[in-house]
């Protein structure tokens, strides 16, 4: 196996290729107002987006009576119907309804929301839930990806943009949402 | 068989060959509105180029700053000369694991590697999680697309495909009815697997992470539930900063179906407790293709599938006729370095008209590298075409104007006279699919005598 590495290592070096440097990314130009462009992309991607405060009540209107929820925002903790220790067992994970979860940064050109684990609690929670429900506050909105990867300080074994619920165009290009993961994602846009 | 005898084959069906063109082009459409609503793109495009130009005239570098960020990380790096070492380092992994189901998302790599094969042959459930891939690999197909794997399928036959394999009603092509279908029966599967295997679309040297982008979440339903992630990576996916990835993830996603970002673009640097993380280094042809000075550019490809859409060629051929595993413009000039002989027809599947260069998000020269190539195939002799002979002959007549008069004369007698046969045989290459335009009686120069001296 080491035999391939240094082989392949010794083919490249040996093209002896002439070093071009690394580009600066400059600092492009940011306009408008980042919260109705972030508003708009959300809602282009199939997102509902709310704004308001993190009151356990709106969240009534968006999720029914015996539906499992599991709220990793310690505010909300109380909407959990699940315990933490439950998330071990995988067919629980896949019953699950709702997932509350906080989002670190809203990017305005595309929506997406940067979720780094210790948000999220299990890696594959935000994925397998049926309604993903992301936090995010107005004060963490970035024009654009280079804003957001430069707001990344720490990094985190896994983190993740989420742009919108799960979809797919595989049959005809006809859209479809719910594809393996979330059908339904909404955004709570906090002061 | 030729790029354009597979090509014949597929232009058959006239009412899906206008559907396949008109809804790619609807998807380059896409694109450019999307890519338009950033006022710097073509500069994101120069940057994104500048920043690959960088990797691979520093690749050695990168790729083994990579495996120590990584390694330090807690992933394991594998290197592998080619497709074959790659699918035995991959079983390898399955055999310490004692794994028979595994779950894998979209990786043009391992179609490249044959890696289904190897894994079936020995024995081991191999499910592509993709939708679009599921469909192919039920019809036992390979993607035609490397970002649409089943554009070249109508409904109707995914329909019957699904009621085959997954007892969906008969004749129900409702795709949301359909899409619900696979949803269950995946979602079965991610919950059993034993191993994910996933491509790669970025790997990070700074960091020694890696990112994989998708929309339909699928990778990340296979990873996070097995205990066991390997990642197939061909070594020209490597970017060096972090920041990078700013540039790379506003180009990937609009260039391919125009939305402004893949739904999911998951950022993988250290395995969840208990779980294991493996990275496979791929060169399988790519250290060649870096030291063919005229094709290395080739090599800066994001396989975003924009040269494809706005191909007029790919548009009307499907992605079969180029026989390889990335087809469309790209495909052809990476194709011939795998195996020259082979692929000497894809070169030729282009009218040149540079519509893949202008689109490419990392400005790579394709319509350039395409005539290259046809450079290369003609000195080596390795052209064999009709066109061949026909374009000797021609190269006599046009170097001689008392032949080029003459002739010329005798052809606008002669071809409103002669039977077809005669006009449309083997040796008219042109003629396959087109009718000659009737001759005028008379040529521009004797018209002009007449009318103007
Ligand atoms: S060559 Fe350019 S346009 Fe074609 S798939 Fe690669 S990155 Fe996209």
């Amino acid at each position: 196996m080491s035999d391939s590495r240094a082989a392949i290592l010794s083919r490249i070096r040996d093209l002896n290729l002439e070093k071009k440097e690394h580009p600066v990314i400059p600092d492009f130009e940011k306009n408008g107002d980042v919260k109705s462009q972030f508003i708009n992309s959300l809602v282009a991607s199939h997102v509902s987006v709310i704004e308001g405060n993190l009151d356990t009540s709106l969240f009534e209107q968006i999720t029914s009576k015996n539906d499992i929820i599991y709220s990793n925002v310690d505010e909300l903790s109380s909407l959990s119907t699940i315990q933490k220790d439950q998330l071990e067992d995988q067919l629980t994970l896949s019953s699950l309804d709702h997932v509350i979860v906080r989002g670190e940064i809203g990017v305005g050109e595309n929506g997406a929301i940067w979720l780094p684990e210790i948000n999220i609690e299990k890696r594959v929670m935000s994925f397998i839930t049926l309604h993903l429900i992301v936090i995010v506050s107005k004060n963490d909105l970035v024009h654009d990806m280079h804003q957001a990867y430069s707001k990344i300080k720490e990094l985190p074994g896994f983190g993740l943009f989420v742009a919108g619920p799960s979809k797919t165009a595989d049959i005809e290009q006809s859209l479809v949402i719910g594809a393996h993961g979330p059908k339904r994602m909404t955004v709570l846009l906090t002061d | 068989m030729s790029h354009s005898q597979k090509a014949a084959e597929f232009v058959q069906n006239e009412a899906k060959t206008n559907w396949h063109n008109e809804t790619l082009w609807w998807v380059r459409n896409k694109r450019d509105i999307s890519t338009q609503k950033i006022p710097e793109w073509e500069e994101l495009r120069s940057l994104g180029s500048a920043v690959k130009e960088n990797v691979m005239t520093n690749l050695a570098d990168y790729l083994e700053e990579f495996e120590k960020n990584a390694t330090a990380n807690g992933i394991h790096v594998h290197w592998a000369a080619d497709g074959q070492e790659h699918n035995r380092i991959v079983q390898s992994i399955l055999e310490q694991h004692n794994a028979k189901k595994v779950v894998k998302s979209k990786s043009i790599l391992t179609e490249e590697c044959g890696l289904n094969h190897h894994l079936e042959d020995i024995g081991i459930e191999v499910v592509d999680t993709d939708l679009g891939e599921r469909i192919v690999q039920f019809a036992k197909q390979p993607p035609s697309h490397i970002v649409l794997p089943a554009i070249h399928m109508k409904k109707e036959e995914i329909s019957e495909l699904f009621h085959k394999h997954l007892q969906t009603e008969e004749g129900n092509n409702d795709p949301q009815y359909l899409t619900e279908a696979a949803r269950q029966h995946l979602r079965e599967k991610f919950l059993n697997a034993d191993v994910a295997i996933t491509g790669v679309n970025f790997g990070i040297a700074e960091t020694g992470g890696f990112v994989v982008c998708t929309n339909e979440g699928n990778a990340d339903m296979g990873v996070h539930l097995a205990p066991v992630h390997i990642a197939s990576m061909g070594i020209e996916k490597l970017i060096p900063r972090f920041e990078d990835l700013g540039i790379f993830t506003r180009l990937l996603a609009r260039s391919a179906t125009g939305q402004p970002i893949t739904n999911y673009t998951s950022h993988f640097h250290r395995p969840e407790s208990g779980k294991e993380i493996h990275v496979v280094l791929v060169d399988n042809g790519r250290t060649a293709q870096l030291g063919r000075e005229k094709f290395r550019n080739s090599l800066k490809c994001i396989r975003c599938g924009a040269c494809m859409n706005t191909c007029p060629i790919y548009r009307r051929s499907g992605g079969y006729s180029y026989n390889s595993t990335v087809p469309g413009p790209i495909g052809s000039i990476l194709s011939p370095g795998f195996d020259l002989k082979k692929n000497k027809s894809l070169p030729f599947a282009s009218t040149l008209c540079g519509s893949c260069s202008d689109v490419c998000p990392v400005k790579i020269n394709i319509h350039e590298q395409l005539y290259e190539w046809r450079q290369v195939i003609v000195s080596e002799g390795l052209d064999a075409s009709p066109k061949k002979f026909a374009m000797k002959v021609a190269s006599k007549v046009l170097g001689s104007s008392k032949l080029y008069f003459s002739l010329g004369k005798m052809a606008r007698k002669s071809l409103s006279t002669l039977p077809n046969k005669m006009i449309y045989n083997n040796l008219n290459a042109w003629g396959k699919q087109r009718d000659l335009p009737k001759p005028p009686k008379e040529s521009f120069k004797e018209w002009y005598k007449k009318n103007r001296s």
